[in-house]
């Protein structure tokens, strides 16, 4: 089962990490004053006991893979309830990432209005001119709402978008 | 004491506009909270320049409305959305949310708003009568004492969460470990980061938790195929019944009590008391599997928990001019503009002011259970818009919330990231309870064990030999080991009860 | 809702032009706001102190000045954010001794600020709780040379100014303590509760302690006693050069057009010196050397602070 490959190598990736943070943590710059707590003192404990736990859960989910071994048939198959639903999760995924690039470059109030209405048709929703209206709505009232009830800056991008961006807040 | 209480109240009377200022403050406060990434910090920041039109005690009457009113307010949207509001009601959104998609959001928003009044109310007393007393006893805290305090909170770990324990640790360090981002609290030195300079502070608390429930809920609702705006139904608020309230009054009292204590302590907040509590709640439920399915007890501690801190914060602000939390440090500062000095004086040479706050607060508190359900119902008719309008509205919001708090870039790619990582750990089933106990809790474990090393000189035994962290040490042990019973000899049950169903089939 | 001001939209058009001129005309400079980063919380010390000179600068200006609060990242973003900004005299930095260190430790490049004022200029003292069982200073000194290492000083933050501080007062006098860095509220909390021997505060936020006897201040890191506290001896007077004292100041891009700082420094000197920001300096008690200091000398002034904060990093072990 899918499910079952995932944990197992959602466990090993952790338990490689813990290691990996273990000697990261090693290889600190000594302090004169505190070596005997050093800054590496508290991240060896908590990613020493991690790669403990995580050993025995890439251990255990391995066992019970094997138990049900015959489950391992079906891992690689989507159903199509799945790959629907992954579908839409990665482009929500993909959307604000976007959202966030373009939140830096050309500032808050162009990027908000377009995500908003791009991220509206990831999920199922039939009226089109509503989606506009709100967007623009909404981009509207946290501009006003931020810049001028509680004089706190927001993203003003960089370039032409700066000089743009200036005329309103 | 009763004259100071009377020149309290003639004051109050005197000046009718001191009402409007509590119900406006409240209001603000509640408004504030509920919005993710703006804190009762911000709130109450903002305000500050204001009152300078105002006399010193108004101008705090105003600032300490703010406080009350933000940390219930944050629960709103963490119970309606998963978007914890403001960091105190993170804890919340545990039970909370769970409770609303069963489709009970009104008995979620009434328990919210009910246990933050008691508490409230709670840390208000403890503050009028105890202020000065307590303030003595919570300088007894020394780091030793801080640690134990958090090794007790994140013991519960182990009680915490149906399925597997090991996943559960597995939660807890990984938010202890994502904690150690940063400066290093004691050296000074860079860990973790990389060469990234940005990092420095670390995963802040605020964008990692906006990320991990609000922007993983609404990634995990885009995935859904049917629109579930209809599940969550009933969104008339109503307070809790008699009976319902009654069942959860020793959470509460416990609650209170460890509230308003962890908000005298000085440097630890209302966050850190719902949190506690919540790990309290768990591990002396007769049902601790339970937790996080949304039951009432879950709401009902950290919710009284992080309003009695409101009080208990101001315990040690007003006795010693120390202040107890964030919000009570900016309120220092507002202190200060007007002319008033902080100190063990002030209680003294300033009888009016503090005790008309005292009655402020009280009133506050009050005020917060009428405005509380209008403003919730008025938060809840969002629910009755499609999703594909609300869910990027909710993006958008947490995202311009955490980028004002600090105008930080960073902070956003934070929740971005924390964003992504709570969507996989809910997806593989690991508790975010206790990642979040963890993140929480982490760094005052860290930072107050090795303070303690350096003051008792490297030696283990000075440090825990101390009446109070003995204790609690030794409390955590055991709860530690009666969690880990507890899970196991659930297990054996489900494995008996699903043999003996197999041979029945 | 509450907005104090709202710019017509015939103002920030004629900004947008402005901004699109090469330079824009001394005369008419400033001609609108001046933001002010900072890399601390809002409410906190460095936003009340630009609010503070903010308040007669609008009176005086006929533009405001408003603090943006970068917080976080060990000051990374702020300064980043102030880097990125376009150099056009509109957007200014708070700095304190914080800009020194990070310029120390490499983290930051003072060259890239063109010192424009240092406003205020606080005091630290060594503070002990009532019942400490040293007296005066000397007794504490004699304790630390008998035992060093023995007494623990609480500081806020770590590898921060109060570290500095203390770093500098361990090399200077010989008598050797130990500092626990801890969050500001702690600090005091710990030392009433007698969990470290000392703190190292400055006057303001002592002061309500200080008044009601709960603490004893045992010395002062300034040139003269403080007229509040005459019994309190200066570092100096004892033959220890120790009279490092965190400061608040206004810094503009390197690159910033001469007349602007020139306009700005005789702007931001008008509203020091106003009866209201002269108020707000004294209810915080950093009245006693917060001399003001002009581009050149307070350049001077942090060629200084550069050369001591090198020495006394050196020697805690923070920079090679």
């Amino acid at each position: 089962m899918a499910h079952r490959l995932l944990d197992l190598g959602f466990a090993a990736l952790l338990f490689g990490a813990s290691i990996f943070l273990w000697f990261v943590a090693d290889s600190f710059p000594e302090s004169r004053r505190f070596a005997q707590a050093d800054a590496d003192y508290w991240p060896k404990i908590i990613f020493g006991i991690m790669a403990l736990i995580t050993g025995v859960l890439v251990i255990r989910s391995f066992l019970e893979m094997r138990r049900s071994g015959d489950a391992m048939q079906g891992a690689f198959t989507m159903s199509d309830d799945f790959r629907y639903t992954a579908l839409r999760i990665a482009a929500m995924g993909g959307l604000i990432l976007l959202y966030f690039w373009a939140f830096q470059t050309t500032g808050f109030i162009l990027a908000t209005f377009v995500f908003l209405v791009l991220a509206s048709f990831v999920i199922p929703y039939r009226n089109m001119g509503m989606r506009f209206l709100f967007a623009a709505t909404f981009t509207v009232a946290l501009v006003l709402f931020f810049t001028r009830a509680l004089e706190l800056p927001l993203p003003r991008g960089v370039g032409v978008f700066y000089d743009l961006n200036i005329l309103f807040y | 004491m009763l004259e100071a209480y009377g020149s309290a109240l003639a004051y109050l009377f005197g000046n009718p506009s001191s009402f409007l200022l509590i119900i406006f403050s409240v209001i603000w406060g509640i408004a504030f909270g509920s919005v993710p990434g703006l804190t009762g910090i911000v709130g109450v920041a903002l305000l500050i320049p204001f009152t300078f039109v105002f006399d010193p005690t108004a101008g705090l009457l105003l600032l300490a409305g703010v406080y009350v009113g933000s940390t219930f307010g944050g629960s709103i949207s963490a119970i309606l959305f998963n978007t914890p509001g403001s960091p105190e009601a993170a804890c919340t959104a545990l039970d909370g949310y769970p409770m609303a998609k069963n489709g009970q959001a009104g008995k979620a928003l009434g328990i919210a708003l009910a246990s933050s009044a008691i508490g409230g109310i709670f840390g208000t007393i403890v503050l009028m009568l105890l202020a000065p007393p307590m303030a003595q006893f919570a300088l007894n805290f020394g780091p030793p004492e801080y640690f134990a305090l958090a090794v007790l909170g994140i013991t519960a770990i182990s009680a915490i969460g149906g399925g597997s324990v090991l996943k559960g640790l597995v939660a807890g360090l990984l938010g202890l470990g994502i904690a150690t981002v940063g400066l290093d609290p004691i050296t000074g030195t860079e860990r973790y980061t990389f060469g990234n300079l940005s990092l420095l502070t670390g995963i802040s608390f605020v964008p990692a938790i906006i990320g991990t429930f609000a922007l993983a809920e609404v990634l995990q609702r885009a995935g859904e195929r049917v629109s579930t705006k209809d599940v969550i139904t009933d969104v008339s608020t109503k307070l809790p019944s008699m009976k319902e309230f009654l069942a959860t009054r020793i959470t509460l009292l416990r609650s209170s009590v460890i509230g308003s204590f962890i908000g005298a302590l000085p440097g630890v907040g209302a966050t850190t008391a719902a949190f506690i509590s919540y790990s309290e709640a768990v591990r002396w439920s007769k049902h601790p599997e339970k937790f996080g399915t949304g039951v009432a007890e879950g709401i009902a501690a950290p919710e009284s928990a992080n309003n009695s801190a409101v009080g208990g914060s101001m315990i040690p602000l007003l006795a010693l001019g120390i202040p107890g939390s964030a919000t009570t440090a900016v309120m220092l500062g507002g202190l200060t503009i007007h002319g008033i000095i902080p100190g063990p004086l002030l209680m003294e040479t300033n009888t009016q002011l503090v005790y008309t706050v005292f009655i402020g607060m009280f009133i506050a508190n009050i005020l917060m259970l009428i405005f509380g359900i209008r403003m919730a119902r008025y938060f809840a008719l969002v629910l009755k818009a499609p999703y594909a309008l609300v869910g990027p509205a909710i993006v958008v919001l947490c995202m311009t919330g955490v980028y004002a708090l600090n105008s930080n870039i960073v902070d956003v790619g934070v929740m971005l990231a924390m964003g992504a990582f709570g969507f996989l750990l809910r997806k593989l089933k690991y508790p975010i309870a206790s990642f979040v106990i963890g993140l929480v809790l982490g760094p005052i474990a860290e930072r107050s064990l090795r303070q303690g090393l350096v003051i008792a000189d490297y030696n283990y035994w000075e440090f825990a030999a101390r009446p109070i962290t003995a204790i609690l040490l030794l409390g955590s042990i055991a709860s530690l080991a009666y969690g880990f019973y507890g899970q196991w000899k659930r297990h054996q049950q489900d494995r008996q009860s699903q043999v003996a169903a197999k041979h029945a089939g | 809702m509450l907005s104090l001001k709202t710019i017509p939209t015939a103002v920030a058009l004629a900004a947008a032009t402005l901004l699109s001129a090469p330079a824009a005309l001394a005369e008419d400079y400033p001609s609108r706001t001046v933001e002010v980063i900072h890399a601390y919380g809002p409410g906190g010390g460095t936003d009340r102190f630009v609010r503070a000179v903010a308040q007669p600068f609008e009176e005086i200006a006929g533009q405001s000045m408003v603090p943006i609060a970068i917080q976080g990242g060990g000051g990374m973003p702020a300064y980043a954010n102030f880097l990125q900004r376009r150099t056009d005299g509109y957007t200014m930095k708070a700095i304190s001794p914080d800009q020194i260190i990070a310029h120390v430790l490499g983290r930051q490049d003072m060259g890239e600020f063109q010192p424009l004022a240092r406003v205020q200029y606080d005091q630290g003292m060594i503070v002990v709780p009532a019942d400490s069982p040293f007296q005066t200073i000397d007794e504490f000194i004699a304790h630390a040379r008998e035992n060093p290492g023995d007494l623990t000083v609480g500081i806020t933050g770590a590898a921060g100014f109060d570290d500095t501080a203390m770093g500098l007062w361990n090399i200077e006098t010989g008598a050797e303590v130990t500092t626990v860095p801890f969050g500001s509220s702690e600090m005091v909390s710990n030392t009433l509760g007698g969990q470290v021997d000392a703190m190292h505060e400055e006057f303001g936020p002592a002061r309500g302690l200080i008044e009601s006897g709960d603490m004893r201040p045992l010395v002062v890191f300034s040139d003269e006693r403080l007229p509040v506290l005459p019994d309190v001896p200066t570092a100096k007077e004892l033959g220890y050069d120790v009279t490092l004292g965190r400061w608040r100041a206004f810094a503009m891009p390197a690159d910033a057009d001469p007349d602007h700082v020139t306009k700005m420094f005789d702007l931001v000197s008008q509203a020091v010196a106003s009866d209201a920001y002269q108020e707000v300096q004294e209810q915080a008690a950093l009245q006693y050397r917060s001399v003001l200091l002009g581009p050149d000398e307070f350049a001077e002034f942090i060629e200084q602070e550069i050369a001591t904060y090198t020495e006394v990093l050196t020697a805690l072990g923070l920079v090679e």
